[in-house]
């Protein structure tokens, strides 16, 4: 739009001026206060991490330097290696994995298959077996931890990854989650099937797990962290080193480091601690959107 | 005629359907429901009988009344920790509440790079607690450890942070707000982003500043979300473990031990089983009662909202 009037030489604004978006000079500047605010929370959460991956490369020279040094002279990836060595790495991320995925497809099978049948069949007594549900939400695992126990006992499961698996194989914090989900789902789908001559099996598969995705993917997440997080209840079943799971593999070298004559460095165990936190922080930068919808959708409904 | 009984038959017709439909619906909850019983509800029940129990693992459980209520009252250890969780509660629900809705309030601004704001404050939660543990292990460490020595560098006094009798919890409740901040904020995001925007826009016409607008129209507007976040955040922090558990052991001088440690200690290692279920019981009593207590408050919050 070039218009007659003659163009009055004008300081052009500063190249990260329009970074901080349109609107008047206040709008502007809030908005660059509100950026640096958000940069300096970032700089906080991200440093202990990034120092966690830095020391993971360093050589024990290095370690205590003064001033400590931002970047190794020369990263040290044998450090992974050396780590891996201090425990069965392999054998216990392997544990770790099996376990979670294994109680991951459980829930979801489960809790679907609970869900359906609590939002979308009648049946005698349907809502009072609901309630029980809902009542052991607010229990803390502290409470079931010590009858659990055994119980896992009896079963001939100390000390065997089965005590990890069947115990948590419902949960029913995602039994209620898929049963809010599969309530939101239009009733006239079923009907239309149903006049189709349709079983509940059928409108189940067909209809309504397919349309279930994004309650299943928070399902598939949410089990698969809690599982690989989980620590106090492996702790308390696992004991020898072969069946341990990753966080208690990592618990038992730190411990190392302080009992036995056994001095584990600082870059070993932050050469562990990375790896072992890795596949998560990978899942995550992966399937970000599902964990933010997925805690968008339990936090607004919980 | 015709009508009626086309009516008659169909109502037969969905009676039939309705009770073969029972027995669909039982084969779907079946194995959800055995699970349920035996890994939930079982033992939440069979743990409420226990702390009414003597049991040791070794002998079978004998009825023991009220002695294990007797006991509680008189127990020093178990009031210490309740006092030391209380304060890692208080501390912590605080702090991570009012930063989660901070950041979320910024990170809701129309910023650039929101995505990786978001990304980069999330990253602690999905990091493996104990991997958090070392890393704050070795950030707080006195040989080496690299926060004192910026602290050195400033020229302020470098604390003995978890060595510290004093300092040992406030360490523990900065690193668990530290991890989990960003959890709550997305939380408290999805929350904001549910208030329309007519809202700000009228106020603003007003002449509302943006502190009057946040106090007047985010704060009660969210108030759904606080609650949530609260009682969620109350619920896992009354059962904190594995931060004191790695970094002090409950030390120094058994001031980090909690209630959960506690618990833990007396049912695996003193096995008093029975005892243990009634400290768990407690801890349940207490997330109870502060729940239905910020409920109560939450409603009644809302009703003045209203009106």
């Amino acid at each position: 739009m070039s218009t007659l009037e003659p163009q009055l030489p004008r300081a052009a604004p500063p190249s990260w001026w329009r970074l901080v978006g349109g609107g008047g000079t206040r709008r502007r500047l809030g908005r660059v206060g509100v950026f640096v605010v958000l940069a300096s929370v970032a700089l906080t959460m991200v440093t202990p991490m990034f120092w966690m991956f830095i020391t993971s490369l360093k050589t024990e020279a290095e370690l205590y330097l003064i001033p400590p040094t931002l970047f190794p002279a020369k990263p040290i990836w044998d450090n992974y290696a050396a780590a891996f060595s201090f425990i069965p790495y392999w054998r216990m991320m392997f544990n770790s994995a099996f376990v979670a995925i294994v109680v991951m497809v459980a829930r979801v099978v489960t809790s679907t298959l609970a869900g359906f049948a609590f939002a979308r069949l009648q049946f005698p007594g349907r809502d009072k077996l609901f309630v029980m549900y809902i009542a052991v939400l607010m229990v803390p695992f502290t409470v079931t931890m010590i009858p659990l126990y055994i119980i896992v006992r009896a079963f001939g499961w100390i000390d065997n990854l089965a005590a990890l698996i069947f115990p948590m194989f419902v949960s029913a914090y995602n039994t209620f989650l898929a049963r809010q989900f599969m309530l939101s789902l239009p009733v006239d789908l079923d009907d239309a099937a149903r006049i189709d001559g349709a079983n509940p099996w059928v409108i189940y598969l067909r209809i309504i797990l397919p349309l279930s995705k994004p309650v299943i993917a928070v399902i598939a997440l949410f089990s698969f962290m809690t599982s690989w997080n989980s620590f106090i209840w492996p702790l308390l079943v696992l004991s020898s080193q072969d069946n341990l799971t990753i966080p208690i593999g990592l618990a038992v070298i730190a411990a190392g480091k302080e009992s036995s004559g056994e001095y584990v460095q600082w870059n070993y165990l932050m050469a562990a601690a990375t790896a072992a936190a890795a596949p998560i922080i990978g899942l995550f930068l992966v399937a970000q959107r599902q964990f933010v919808q997925g805690i968008a959708m339990t936090g607004l409904r919980g | 005629m015709a009508t009626r009984l086309r009516v008659a038959g169909h109502a037969k017709r969905t009676g039939g359907l309705r009770r073969s439909e029972w027995k669909w619906a039982y084969l779907f909850i079946a194995l959800n429901l055995a699970g349920f019983l035996t890994f939930s509800l079982g033992p939440i029940l069979t743990s409420l009988t226990m702390a009414f129990m003597n049991w040791s693992i070794l002998k079978p459980p004998e009825f023991a009344g009220l002695a294990n209520i007797a006991r509680l009252l008189d127990d020093d250890q178990f009031f210490l920790t309740l006092g030391n969780t209380a304060f890692f509660v208080a501390g912590s629900v605080a702090l991570v509440t009012v930063f989660a809705f901070l950041v979320a309030v910024l990170l809701n601004q129309p910023i650039r790079g929101r995505t990786i704001f978001r990304t980069v404050f999330f990253l602690p939660s999905v990091t493996l607690i104990v991997s958090v543990a070392m890393i704050w292990q070795w950030l707080l460490n006195p040989q080496g450890g690299v926060l004192n020595y910026l602290l050195q560098q400033i020229g302020v006094a470098q604390p003995q942070w978890l060595a510290d009798r004093k300092l040992a919890m406030p360490t523990l409740i900065m690193i668990s707000v530290w991890q989990n901040v960003g959890y709550y904020a997305i939380i408290y995001l999805a929350g904001l982003q549910g208030i329309p925007r007519e809202y700000y826009e009228a106020a603003e016409i007003d002449g509302a500043s943006s502190l009057q607008r946040m106090l007047r129209i985010t704060v009660p507007l969210i108030a759904q979300t606080t609650f949530f976040v609260v009682v969620t955040s109350l619920i896992s922090s009354w059962q904190v473990f594995e931060l004191p558990y790695l970094l002090t052991g409950g030390g120094p001088a058994n001031a980090t031990r909690t209630l959960m440690m506690y618990t833990y200690s007396q049912a695996f290692g003193s096995f008093r089983m029975g005892y243990a279920s009634l400290i768990s019981w407690v801890m349940f009593l207490l997330i109870f009662l502060v729940t239905i207590t910020q409920w109560m408050l939450a409603r009644r919050r809302e009703h003045t909202v209203e009106m």
